[in-house]
């Protein structure tokens, strides 16, 4: 059967429809390869309708239904209306984009509420007071400041012995442009400090210490 | 499930619950039919209203001869939204049609992920843009075909046209849309 463009415009939804009888749907078929502006036209129209066929039907606003019903029926006192009624602004809530909400705060708080110390089974209603919040909270400063303290005392620990372990290779002194933190000498005032005063970071000697470690590992 | 013939006879011996689950039943349908013909979400929510209000009417004279009363809803839709683009063809050539991104295109069918909405939100702007650039005889034959799923036939008893008409609408509203996405740079699927 003979088949030319005209034909596969003007019959080309009835095609992709699987309406055209076999022989003019093969005949169609067979001009499309042959022809290049037939066959792109095919392939445009039927992806084209491949997308249009993807789109979801739109959510009606939920109260129309109920507004047609009130114009067409009155408003309704029976006990299905009033329940309805009473139910109407819980509609927006029953959306499913509102419960994935609520489950992504729920697990935000599962996430974090337990790293801030937070037990609900201890939980009682004096906890929110705000002298007990203020305290709640000043302990947990103290605690994360004190645990920072700890973990650069040790760093400077291991780079002390570190240093020490590593003397016979390394001058004794301090290495050119390097500092040394003062040394308080017995007796010195300075060494009856408490211990969380002597605990300011000193970014020289964590530099230091990490470049030691580093050097060691790389031995 | 009752089947709408049913609910329409018990409709017309006056249960209120028949009509209320008709009214449930086909809302969504008709307010899309109206979304995608105006492409105006408060448009689209006052003409459902008022082709419900014509329905609720006119109930008595559906006969089920002539059609399913999904058809028939769809032909009483179909008048009223003629009706409608006639009585506001003079406001539309004064006013925009693109200056509203109507928040009806993020109320899709929401089992999905956040970028997937997003996905087909976007897609269902430009396919609803692309519409609106069809003249309103191959749009309503597309929507009709594409968005509305009625099959040649029932077409034909919607619009009142013979089914080459049908046909050649349907026909020559694929191509227009698929050349109008194509300009704005939607690639095909």
């Amino acid at each position: 059967m003979n088949w030319n463009c005209e034909q596969t415009e003007a019959r080309l939804s009835e095609y992709l429809d699987r309406l055209l009888p076999a022989a003019e749907h093969d005949a169609l078929d067979v001009h499309a390869k042959q022809c290049a502006r037939c066959a792109g036209l095919v392939r445009t129209v039927r992806g084209t309708l491949a997308r249009v066929h993807q789109l979801d039907m739109l959510e009606a606003p939920p109260q129309l239904a109920y507004n047609i019903l009130d114009a067409t029926l009155g408003r309704r006192s029976s006990q299905g209306g009033a329940w309805r009624s009473w139910l109407r602004p819980l509609e927006m809530v029953w959306q499913p984009r509102f419960a994935l909400g609520v489950a992504t705060v729920a697990l935000t708080l599962a996430l974090v509420l337990p790293l801030t110390g937070f037990q609900a089974g201890s939980f009682t209603l004096s906890d929110l007071h705000p002298v007990s919040l203020y305290r709640t909270a000043d302990r947990k400063i103290n605690l994360a400041y004190a645990r920072s303290v700890k973990f650069i005392n040790d760093l400077r620990v291991v780079y002390e012995i570190q240093s020490r372990l590593g003397g016979s290779s390394r001058p004794a002194g301090p290495a050119e442009g390097e500092q040394t933190p003062p040394q308080p000498k017995p007796g010195d005032p300075q060494r009856q400090r408490n211990r969380a005063d002597e605990t300011n970071p000193h970014p020289i000697i964590i530099a230091s210490a990490w470049s030691g470690l580093t050097e060691r590992s790389n031995r | 499930m009752e089947a709408d013939l049913q609910l329409v006879q018990h409709c017309l011996r006056g249960e209120g619950a028949a009509w209320e689950e008709l009214v449930h039943r086909h809302t969504r349908r008709v307010y899309n039919l109206c979304y995608r013909f105006t492409g105006n979400a408060h448009e689209s929510e006052d003409l459902t209203q008022e082709v419900f209000l014509k329905v609720y009417r006119t109930l008595g004279s559906y006969q089920a001869l002539h059609g399913g009363f999904t058809t028939w809803l769809t032909s009483v839709s179909r008048n009223l939204l003629i009706d409608h683009y006639r009585r506001t063809r003079r406001d539309r050539m004064t006013s925009s049609l693109d200056d509203e991104d109507s928040p009806a295109e993020q109320k899709a069918s929401s089992a999905r992920t956040p970028d997937q909405l997003a996905l087909a939100g976007e897609l269902s702007v430009q396919v609803q843009r692309g519409l609106e650039r069809l003249s309103p005889d191959l749009r309503e034959a597309v929507i009709l075909r594409d968005l509305q799923g009625l099959d040649y036939r029932e077409i034909q008893d919607v619009l009142g046209v013979p089914e080459g008409t049908v046909k050649s609408r349907i026909n020559r509203g694929r191509i227009e849309l698929a050349r109008v996405l194509e300009q704005m740079g939607v690639r095909p699927a």
